[in-house]
C-alpha cells in the first residue's frame, strides 16, 4: 500500500507530488521522477507528536537535512505510529519530562525528609541574621501596617504598656527588649514583627475583658518573637517565592501563590504551638494567671467561622489557627495554679484601654 | 511561450504559485492544557519549556499554506536554557536589588527612589532587545517545506529606537503612539526573511490617525465622566466623613452604580481601542509585501472585542489552564483573517542561513510578554 505524499527538497521553497510506503526497516519515498529513498525508521522526527486523532503528518529525516515529507492521510498516521512508536505523543512527553520528575520526586523525598526531622533552612538562616537587619525588617512590617493606621499614644496608656512589657520581657528570661505598640485598627489582631516588636490592634485592647487577656496575648507574640518566627517567615515567602519563579519559569503565578500560602498555613500551625509553650512559661515567671489567655481563647473559639481576619505576610495572626483555639484554651486552663496577680492596676488597665481615645465600656464576664 | 520552453529545458520548475493561508483548528488542546499542567506538578515546574514547545508545534501546524503546514522546529530545551540564563543575569539581580532597596528603604527614600528608577530603567531597556530577539527566535525556528524563515538586522538598533520613541510618549501626550508602532513594526518587518527573500514593509502611520484620535479624544472624555459620575454619586458621603470622623461605607446601591460606570467606560474604551486595533492589523498587513504578492488583512473591531473576552473569561475561569486553548484561538483570529494575495517563485526561493540565537527568549519569557 502506497500513499499520496508531498515532497519538498529543503533547498527550495517548491514542492512535488510523490508517494510513500511503509518497508521493513524505514519509509520508502518515491518521487515524481521515480527517484526512490529509505528514511529509517529511528531517524524520523514529526512536526507535532502523533496521536490516533492525528489528521495528517508532516515528517523530516535526519538522513535528508531539510527535506519534509507531508502525507495528509489518517490511516497513514496509524500504521506510523505501529512503526514509529517513538514519534507518539505519550513517549515523546515522557522522554522530556522523566528525569525532571524523577529530579521532583527527589526533591519531594527530600522537602519530607526536613520536614520529619525538623530541619528548617529558613529558621537556619533566620537564627543567623544580625540583630540590625532584623530591626529594619521589623521596622518595615510595622511601617507597612502603620501607614494606613496611627500608632496610639497617649502617654498614660503608653506607660501603661510599658510597665506590662517590662514585666513579661524581664519573665520572659531574655536580653531582649521587646518593643509594644498599639494602632488604631478596627480588626482584632496581634502581630510579632521582626526584631523583637509587638503590634497590637485598639480593637483587640479594647475588646479585652482584664489586664490579664492582654498580658496573655502578648506573652504568646513574645513566643513567637524569642523562636524567631516572624524571621522565619520572611525567609521562607522570599525563598519559596523565589524558588516558585524559578519553577513556574517566570509565569504560573495561580499555582505558585497557592503554593505559597499553603506553606505559609503548615507553618503557622506548628508555631503556635511552640509559642503558646513560651507564653504560659511567661506567664507563670511573671505572676500573671493563665486565666486571662485561656478565657480569650475560648471566646474566639465561640466566634471562629465569623470572623473575617485578613492574612498578614510576616506577621501572625493569632485567630487564624481557628481549630486549635479550643484545644488551646484548655491547655491554658488546665495549668496547675500559682500565686497570681493582676497583670496591672485598674488605674493603669483604664489608661491602657483609653491609649487610643475614649473606649467603649468593658462589658461583662459572661 | 518560448520562456516556457525555456524554463522546462533547464529542468527548472516553472512559473509562480499562489499562496493559500488557511487555518486547520488543531485536535485535542484542552487534553493537552490539563496534561501539561500534570507534567508541570510533578516536574516541579520545569515541563513548563517543553509543554509550551508542543503547544507552538501544534499551533504552528495549524497554520497552512496551500494546505502544508508550517513546523516549530524549536525545543523545550532551549527555552529553558534561555530562561536559566536570563533567571541568572537579570532576575535575580533585580530580585536581590529589590529586597536591598526595601530593607534599607526605611531611613533612605531617595536612595530607594533612585534604585527603584533604575530597575524599571532597566527593564524598560531590556523589554525591545527582548521582543526583537524573542521575534528572532521563533522565526529561526519556523520552517515551511523545510525552509527556515529569519529576523536579520540587529536587536540593539530596535531596543534603542524602542527606548527613544517610548520616551517621547509621556511628551507627546501619546500622540506619538501610531507613528511609532509603525516605526517599530517596520523595523521588524523589514528585517524578516523566508529563505533567502526578505519581506518588505513601507506604510504611512497618517491612515492610523483617524481612529486613534477617537481613541484618545474618547480615553479622555470617558476618564472625565467617569470621574465626574464617580464623584457626584460619592459627594455626600465624603462630607459625612468629616463630620462623624469614621469613613462610612456607601450605600450598596452607590457602589454598584459606580461599578456600572466603570465597567461602562472600559467596554466603550476597548470597543474604541479595537476599532484603533483592526485598523492597524488591516493596515500593517496591506502595507506588508512578499516577492510579488501583499498581504490583506480582515480583522475587525467586533472579532477582536469577542475573542479577548472570550479569551480572557476562558484564562480567568480555567486558573490559567486552558492558556493553550486561547492561544489557537488567538492564533485562529489572526490566520483567518489574513489573506496573502499574488502569486510567488516558489522555487526560486532557496535556503537561508541558520540562525543561533539558542537563548533569545529568555527576555521575552522572563517579563512574560510572549503570548504563543
Amino acid at each position: 500500500m502506497r500513499y499520496a505524499a508531498t515532497l519538498s527538497d529543503g533547498l527550495t521553497a517548491g514542492s512535488s507530488s510523490g508517494t510513500v510506503g511503509f518497508a521493513e526497516t524505514g519509509l520508502e519515498v518515491t518521487s515524481g521522477s521515480g527517484e526512490s529513498s529509505l528514511w529509517p525508521y529511528a531517524t524520523l522526527a514529526a512536526a507535532t507528536p502523533l496521536s490516533r486523532a492525528s489528521r495528517d503528518v508532516l515528517l523530516t529525516s535526519s538522513v535528508q537535512d531539510g527535506a519534509t515529507l507531508f502525507v495528509g492521510d489518517p490511516a497513514f498516521v496509524t500504521q506510523l505510529i505501529g512503526r514509529a512508536p517513538g514519534l507518539s505523543a505519550g513517549r515523546e512527553r515522557w522522554k522530556a519530562a522523566r528525569w525532571w520528575a524523577a529530579a521532583g520526586a527527589a526533591v519531594a523525598g527530600a522537602i519530607g525528609v526536613l520536614w520529619w526531622l525538623d530541619i528548617g533552612p529558613a529558621r537556619g538562616l533566620a537564627n543567623a541574621m544580625p540583630d540590625g537587619v532584623r530591626d529594619r525588617l521589623g521596622q518595615q512590617v510595622i511601617a507597612s501596617m502603620t501607614r494606613s493606621y496611627r500608632v496610639c499614644n497617649a502617654p498614660a496608656g503608653v506607660a501603661a504598656l510599658d510597665t506590662l512589657g517590662q514585666r513579661l520581657s524581664a519573665a520572659a528570661g531574655s536580653t531582649a527588649k521587646f518593643k509594644i505598640i498599639v494602632v488604631n485598627w478596627k480588626l482584632l489582631n496581634a502581630f510579632a514583627a521582626p526584631g523583637e516588636q509587638i503590634v497590637l490592634t485598639r480593637e483587640l485592647v479594647e475588646n479585652a475583658r482584664g489586664p490579664d487577656e492582654v498580658a496573655g496575648v502578648l506573652a504568646h507574640e513574645m513566643g513567637h518573637g524569642l523562636e524567631r518566627h516572624p524571621e522565619t517567615a520572611l525567609v521562607r515567602v522570599v525563598g519559596v517565592s523565589a524558588a516558585l519563579e524559578f519553577m513556574m519559569g517566570g509565569s504560573g503565578s495561580t499555582i505558585a501563590n497557592i503554593g505559597l500560602l499553603l506553606a505559609q498555613l503548615n507553618y503557622t500551625r506548628a508555631a503556635e504551638l511552640e509559642a503558646d509553650g513560651h507564653s504560659l512559661r511567661i506567664l507563670k515567671n511573671a505572676g500573671i494567671s493563665t486565666g486571662g489567655i485561656g478565657d480569650f481563647f475560648k471566646r474566639v473559639a465561640k466566634i471562629e467561622g465569623s470572623s473575617t481576619v485578613g492574612k498578614t505576610i510576616g506577621g501572625y495572626d493569632i485567630l487564624r489557627t481557628h481549630p486549635q483555639s479550643a484545644e488551646r484554651a484548655k491547655r491554658a486552663l488546665d495549668q496547675p495554679p500559682y500565686p497570681a496577680t493582676p497583670a496591672l492596676t485598674d488605674a493603669d488597665w483604664q489608661a491602657l484601654r483609653t491609649i487610643c481615645g475614649a473606649a467603649p465600656a468593658q462589658k461583662a464576664e459572661p | 511561450m518560448q520562456d516556457v520552453r525555456q524554463f522546462s529545458h533547464l529542468d527548472v520548475p516553472t512559473g509562480t504559485e499562489p499562496l493559500n493561508l488557511t487555518w486547520q483548528h488543531p485536535q485535542g488542546m484542552v487534553g493537552l492544557s490539563f496534561i501539561n499542567i500534570f507534567f508541570r506538578i510533578i516536574t516541579l515546574g520545569i515541563y513548563h519549556f517543553w509543554g509550551k514547545t508542543e503547544v507552538r508545534r501544534r499551533i504552528w501546524s495549524a497554520i497552512r499554506l496551500n494546505g502544508e503546514p508550517l513546523q516549530y522546529t524549536g525545543t523545550g530545551k532551549e527555552l529553558f536554557l534561555g530562561f536559566l540564563v536570563v533567571f541568572g543575569v537579570v532576575l535575580l539581580p533585580l530580585f536581590i536589588l529589590n529586597l536591598i532597596a526595601g530593607v534599607y528603604a526605611l531611613d533612605n527614600p531617595s536612595l530607594s527612589g533612585a534604585l527603584q528608577l533604575g530597575v524599571s530603567a532597566l527593564i524598560f531597556i531590556l523589554l525591545g532587545f527582548g521582543i526583537y530577539r524573542a521575534q528572532r527566535f521563533r522565526l529561526s525556528r519556523t520552517r515551511w517545506r523545510g525552509i527556515r524563515g529569519g529576523l536579520d538586522g540587529s536587536a540593539g538598533r530596535y531596543a534603542w529606537s524602542y527606548i527613544w520613541t517610548g520616551l517621547l510618549v509621556p511628551i507627546t501626550l501619546g500622540w506619538i503612539i501610531p507613528w511609532r508602532a509603525t516605526k517599530l513594526h517596520g523595523l521588524l518587518v523589514n528585517n524578516m526573511r523566508f529563505g533567502t527573500r526578505p519581506l518588505q514593509f513601507a506604510a504611512p502611520s497618517g491612515p492610523l490617525y483617524g481612529r486613534f484620535a477617537l481613541l484618545w479624544v474618547g480615553g479622555v472624555m470617558l476618564y472625565a465622566a467617569g470621574i465626574f459620575g464617580v464623584i457626584s454619586i460619592l459627594g455626600p458621603s465624603f462630607t459625612q466623613q468629616s463630620a462623624s470622623g469614621k469613613p462610612p461605607l456607601p450605600p450598596l446601591q452607590d457602589i454598584l452604580a459606580i461599578f456600572a460606570i466603570v465597567f461602562g467606560a472600559l467596554l466603550l474604551l476597548s470597543i474604541i481601542s479595537a476599532s484603533y486595533q483592526a485598523k492597524m492589523l488591516n493596515h500593517f498587513a496591506a502595507h506588508t509585501h512578499f516577492e510579488g504578492a501583499k498581504f490583506k488583512g480582515t480583522a475587525t473591531a467586533g472579532g477582536l472585542i469577542w475573542l479577548a473576552i472570550s479569551n480572557f473569561l476562558l484564562g480567568v475561569l480555567s486558573l490559567g489552564i486552558l492558556a493553550p486553548v486561547a492561544q489557537a484561538r488567538a492564533a485562529r483570529y489572526r490566520v483567518e483573517n489574513l489573506a496573502i494575495e499574488g502569486r510567488v517563485p516558489l522555487a526560486a526561493i532557496a535556503q537561508g542561513a541558520a540562525q543561533a540565537g539558542g537563548y533569545g527568549e529568555g527576555i521575552a519569557q522572563a517579563f512574560d510578554f510572549d503570548a504563543v
